[in-house]
């Protein structure tokens, strides 16, 4: 009898596993969105720089082939946008509807061009967008400015430095060879002990195994 | 319990066989398993919720100040080329081009948690974009410095004198940014303020896997 | 989600904590099903209890299948979990010994600490037996030590092996489970009972 007592329980127990895997799948939610471009793919596009249209790269494309988006809020594009802009907030970018757009765009084989308050916030939508396995966006490298009531787009180069900083930082420092401040430095100097940064790689932390 | 097997004749108890069958069907259940979709590293849900908080972002004039307060935890990363980061580069920053952000050589200095990694570049365009990947790939505890190089030579090498119609924190900080200006070399010869920060040296190791025992 | 602790979901801290925890649900699940006994675990070399075959066998299919669709549901991610490095003849010469001490024995290592905790004596002097070998082995590691590293294949499993899909394996391995399960049951039903 102790016997029949024991694969009962094991019977119980292999139903409990049993529920629990089906429990798993009965809340298993399919993911919406998945990405289908990696982070390295993403970032040797990123690099490649096509993707980046100026303004008046723009002006020589016809019309028809590009469709602009506007990922800036609501509120800044009801204030004014470009020409035939549509808005998609960055915030609405994964949702049924902007989703629908943008795959319809990508049918018609409509180039989808980004553009944002700055580079920056176009930048966020086009990696998003990469990433989730669009390839036919580009961003348009403008800066909208709201001035009197009128919409201005200034053309913005990315990663332009504003002035040559060795120059400008060589010059700065050899201006004026203040005593006080060459004394400063000195005793800056003789505190200025070396210090050792080691950078620990991420490890995989990996339990012991057992019997 | 053999007793039971003799006297009732049975090979197998209707309990094991039932058992048996189960644990073959299960695994071959596994078969029949749609493909499997993951993401890699966050969701896009998540994702989007990320970039569109500004708490990545890190002004010159806080970057200023651990700098001058010598913050062990800080380390900034260059994301400009290799030229530019010869010619011109924050005090102990480490060069890592964007486009070999997710080297092995270079990842690590992303990937870990015991500083906080600041980003830069010219503007804060590349240093955002390599934000943003690694974002995606869940690197934690990762800034941008906002305005990059420019807005530091603006502020900080550069600061604008305020009006005087300006609130009396706007002096202040230009009283800041004018001594911190004086902290990154702005006034005296170059060849004495070359060593006036202290030198960090940067180590990485390379990954290796920890071979953990095991008995039994 | 899981692995927990790789994942940070629980501190490393908490390491001892739950091996303590998990350590107390072995031993005693282990001592209820009667491996606190020399003559059960010893029945499987003379053919009247197969009950290690089938802990054994068991645990590793519930275990292999459970993780895999824990694995397609998002719970646990299979590839973070640690694969001991195979030494292949290391191995094999490390596994007869302890099959040899297991049968004149009566214990592995594990049980031989369960006996002692239902007060065996044979166990303690099994369990004092292995601290000799252990001591032993210390010893004599300078000279054993080229062999103990030898034939490192690395972290491989029987995917890496086969090269098929891991399902297939736990299918075949399931299928022989059973079909171990069955014949073992006749082995012992012809063999003279034993009491225990």
């Amino acid at each position: 009898m102790k016997e029949l007592e024991k694969t009962k329980r094991i019977s119980i127990s292999a139903v409990l596993f049993l529920l629990i895997i089906i429990i798993g799948f009965l809340t298993y939610k399919k993911p919406k969105y998945i990405f289908k471009n990696s982070a390295e793919t993403t970032l040797k596009e990123i690099v490649k720089k096509d993707y980046i249209v100026s303004a008046n790269q723009l002006n020589s494309l016809n019309s028809s082939d590009y469709v602009l988006v506007d990922v800036r809020s609501v509120y800044d594009y009801d204030k004014g946008h470009i020409k035939d802009a549509v808005n998609i907030p960055l915030a609405q970018i994964l949702t049924d509807d902007s989703s629908a757009f943008i795959d319809n765009m990508m049918n018609e084989n409509k180039t989808v061009i980004l553009y944002g308050e700055d580079p920056d916030e176009a930048s966020s939508a086009w990696i998003l967008l990469y990433q989730l396995g669009y390839e036919n966006i580009k961003i348009l490298s403008v800066k909208p400015r709201f001035e009197d009531n009128k919409l201005y787009v200034d053309n913005v180069t990315i990663e332009k430095p504003a002035m040559n900083f060795a120059e400008v930082m060589k010059k700065a420092t050899s201006s004026s060879g203040i005593a006080k401040k060459t004394k400063l430095a000195k005793a800056d100097k003789s505190k200025a002990a070396k210090k050792v940064i080691i950078v620990k790689k991420k490890k995989k932390r990996v339990p012991e195994g057992g019997c | 319990m053999s007793k039971r097997y003799k006297s009732k004749k049975i090979l197998v108890k209707t309990e094991y066989k039932f058992l048996a069958v189960l644990m073959i069907l299960m695994a071959a259940g596994l078969f029949f398993l749609p493909e499997k979709i993951d993401n890699e590293g966050i969701n896009p849900e998540e994702f989007v919720l990320n970039i569109l908080k500004s708490d990545r972002y890190i002004s010159t004039d806080q970057l200023a100040e651990r700098i001058i307060d010598q913050d062990p935890t800080l380390l900034l990363i260059d994301t400009r080329s290799e030229e530019e980061y010869n010619a011109f580069t924050l005090p102990n920053a480490v060069n890592v081009p964007l486009e070999k952000l997710l080297d092995e050589d270079y990842v690590s200095y992303i990937d870990q948690d015991n500083y906080d990694v600041v980003l830069f570049s010219n503007d804060n365009y590349f240093a955002d974009q390599a934000w943003k990947i690694g974002n995606r790939k869940g690197f934690k505890s990762v800034y941008v410095l906002k305005g990059g190089l420019n807005e530091w030579f603006n502020t900080i090498i550069n600061p604008k004198y305020p009006d005087e119609s300006m609130p009396e924190t706007a002096f202040k900080l230009y009283d800041f940014r004018k001594a911190a200006g004086m902290y990154f070399g702005v006034g005296a010869p170059k060849s004495e303020t070359k060593k006036a920060i202290p030198k960090k040296v940067i180590t990485v190791k390379k990954k290796k896997k920890r071979v953990a025992e095991g008995g039994c | 989600m899981g692995p927990l602790i790789p994942n940070g979901l629980i501190p490393i801290e908490w390491n001892f904590v739950i091996a303590l925890l998990i350590g107390l649900a072995f031993g005693y699940i282990m001592e209820a099903s009667g491996f606190s006994s020399s003559r059960k675990i010893i029945g499987v070399f003379y053919g009247y209890d197969f009950a290690v075959i089938k802990l054994f066998f068991t645990t590793a299919i519930v275990s292999v299948i459970g993780l895999y669709y824990m694995d397609y549901l998002g719970w646990v991610d299979i590839t973070q979990l640690y694969v001991h490095p195979t030494y292949l003849w290391p191995a094999i010469v490390g596994g007869a010994l302890m099959g040899l001490g297991f049968m004149f024995g009566g214990y592995c290592p594990g049980t031989s600490l369960c006996a002692i905790g239902i007060g065996k004596i044979d166990a303690l002097a099994f369990a004092i037996g292995i601290m000799i070998g252990v001591f032993i082995f210390s010893e004599s590691f300078g000279l054993l030590e080229p062999f103990f590293n030898s034939s490192n294949l690395g972290h491989i499993t029987l995917v890496d092996t086969f090269d098929i899909s891991p399902y297939w394996i736990i299918l075949i391995f399931t299928v022989i489970a059973v079909i171990a399960f069955y014949f073992t049951d006749i082995i012992r039903k012809r063999v003279k009972k034993v009491f225990y």
